[in-house]
């Protein structure tokens, strides 16, 4: 297996956990896409920012997110983001998949 | 937010954004995203500058976009969730298509287009070009093969027609897409950044960018006819070209270097090859340059600002050239001066002969003479059609005046030189020579061929006479002044 091939898996995987971490970040406290940024990065998940955006707009057309605008003190008023109902049974059913998920990755490595 | 943006920075940014925007275009939620990403690069951009305190640099942008990530890494993201897979694909490379490479062009784009998309360099397919052009017509040139002549011009000019279709019909490569899909590589922050060109007005950014549409209407009504006058200065000017070029060429203006009709016919003692590059250099590039402003105004490229001063002095040098080369021509005429001499003649009998002498065999089958009681003008043709020469007599005229004045003849010629001084020797060289013997008086004749077409054609004999002298023209032609009927022969024939 090639290193692009590995560095392509690892991408796709990340890429299909980042919804999933992005509702996780949300479930705790409402935030404006600089904050989930941050913590996204912080947390490695991210590499680069832009990708963030097409997300957050999908989730939010699926209604999972929704956003208010709140006004700044510096510079102009910015989205906050929170999570909807829908949102929150979503990421139920994202945890139960992912428990799954590193159980039957336990189970194979045993 | 404002942002004062330096150029560089702003062109960088600019084509970053377009290309989002113009790939989610019509997509659900589109605008959001773009705007977020948007919001998040005036943000970004705010901290490292201070909230705009200072002016955004291209680093500063560079740093941001390298943050923000990659175009196609967002757009890949915001793609149908649906079609993720696993497979270890790299990235999709965008379709290869033809455009024409604007921002490298020197004409239309074309030949770097082509370099672009075999992906070769632009410099080999300029010199097919060139190459295509051009020795067709230098072997027509060098080489003796005049046979192909109709078929290896017409080559050039099926070439330059073929350039012109590919102009108008390959797409000019203007978007970042459009820049990436000629290359047939993927794009990416440092790409797009390679291929934002390099003008644009120092700018104030602002976080929502307005659009003015006002002028549309009159920017249509412009080019509609900025394009009218373009086709009528590309029609007529491509017509003048076509024209003088079939002139020249039937005429052999280009390809004979030693005389040809046109220094002939005005006699120019210049060098006439350069006479004739100045001629055709002056005749030529207006036209030229008509066909280029044509060009500019139909096709609405953007035109080379050089092309305009470099015709216009190459131009003004090839007519100061001719000017140059006139003068000094014209200088031979500034002066004319006339010979006049007479002499007296000795006369020994009552009958003086007039014999006409050459190194030539006169020419019964081509020949003219113009003879009756008092002149006498002969001449003939020698040789074949490629070179003839001319033989002929300085006109002799006959005057009778009383038996107590002296009978002698007047030598007459006229020429012109630089000088005053110059104009005379000039004319003194040229006057008729002639000598009596007894009683026989010889007149030589005068050649003229291509290489010196006006020679003593100025030169006249009168001859002053008693009204009893007898006068016999003996050779070639018999005439008796007064006596031999009046005759005017015309035997021109040629070969």
């Amino acid at each position: 297996m090639t290193e692009n091939n590995i560095e392509n898996i690892k991408s796709q995987m990340r890429r299909g956990v980042l919804e999933y971490c992005i509702l996780s970040v949300l479930d705790k406290n409402d935030a404006y896409a600089s904050e989930l940024i941050n913590k996204l990065k912080d947390a490695h998940i991210i590499v680069v920012e832009g990708t963030l955006y097409p997300l957050l707009t999908r989730q939010k057309n699926q209604g999972l997110l929704a956003y208010r605008w709140e006004e700044s003190t510096q510079g102009p008023p910015r989205k906050y983001y929170t999570l909807t109902d829908k949102g929150r049974e979503v990421l139920q059913e994202m945890d139960k998949a992912w428990k799954e998920l590193v159980e039957t990755l336990d189970i194979l490595r045993k | 937010m404002p942002f004062t943006v330096s150029e560089d920075a702003y062109n960088v940014l600019k084509v970053y954004l377009d290309h989002l925007r113009r790939y989610y275009a019509g997509k659900e939620g589109g605008a959001e995203i773009v705007d977020g990403i948007e919001e998040r690069i005036a943000e970004l951009l705010g901290e490292r500058t201070g909230m705009g305190a200072r002016v955004v640099s291209k680093a500063d942008v560079d740093a941001v976009l390298e943050i923000m990530g990659p175009p196609e890494v967002i757009e890949e993201e915001g793609g149908d969730p649906s079609a993720d897979t696993f497979a270890g694909t790299p990235l999709p490379k965008p379709a290869k298509r033809l455009y024409r490479d604007v921002d490298h062009k020197v004409i239309g784009g074309v030949c770097s287009g082509l370099a672009a998309y075999f992906n070769i360099e632009v410099v080999l397919i300029r010199i097919i070009f060139a190459v295509l052009f051009f020795v067709p017509s230098g072997i027509h040139i060098f080489s003796n093969i005049h046979h192909w002549g109709p078929l290896v011009f017409n080559f050039s000019w099926i070439l330059v027609v073929i350039y012109v279709i590919l102009w108008i019909v390959i797409p000019p490569a203007r978007s970042v897409e459009e820049k990436y899909a000629m290359r047939g590589a993927p794009l990416s922050a440092r790409g797009v950044q390679h291929a934002a060109p390099a003008s644009a007005p120092r700018y104030t950014y602002e976080s929502r960018s307005g659009y003015n549409e006002g002028n549309r209407g009159w920017y249509v009504l412009g080019r509609v006819f900025a394009v009218i006058i373009g086709l009528f200065f590309l029609v007529t000017s491509t017509a003048v070209l076509i024209s003088l070029i079939v002139a020249f060429t039937a005429t052999g203006f280009f390809l004979n270097v030693i005389p040809t009709a046109l220094p002939d016919l005005i006699s120019l003692t210049v060098n006439p090859v350069l006479f004739k590059l100045f001629l055709t250099l002056a005749i030529l590039i207006p036209v030229i340059g008509f066909i280029h402003l044509g060009s500019v105004l139909v096709f609405n490229i953007k035109g080379q600002k050089w092309i305009g001063p470099t015709l216009f002095f190459i131009w003004l040098a090839s007519f100061i050239g001719l000017l140059v080369l006139c003068s000094f021509n014209f200088g031979n005429f500034r002066h004319d001066a006339r010979y006049q001499e007479t002499v007296p003649l000795e006369l020994t009998s009552d009958t003086l002969y007039v014999e006409y002498e050459s190194d030539n065999d006169f020419l019964f089958e081509r020949y003219w003479l113009e003879a009756n009681n008092s002149h006498y003008n002969l001449g003939w043709l020698e040789g074949k059609r490629e070179d003839l020469n001319l033989v002929f007599f300085p006109p002799l005229t006959l005057i009778r005046q009383s038996n107590e004045e002296t009978p002698s003849i007047l030598v007459k010629s006229r020429s012109f030189g630089s000088s005053e001084h110059r104009a005379e020797l000039e004319a003194e060289a040229t006057k008729p020579d002639f000598r009596l013997d007894g009683n026989v008086l010889k007149l030589n004749a005068v050649e003229v061929n291509r290489e010196d077409p006006w020679r003593g054609n100025t030169g006249s004999l009168r001859l002053y006479l008693p009204s009893d002298q007898v006068v016999i023209v003996r050779k070639p032609v018999y005439h008796e002044f007064g006596v031999s009927r009046s005759r005017k022969v015309n035997i021109i024939s040629s070969e």
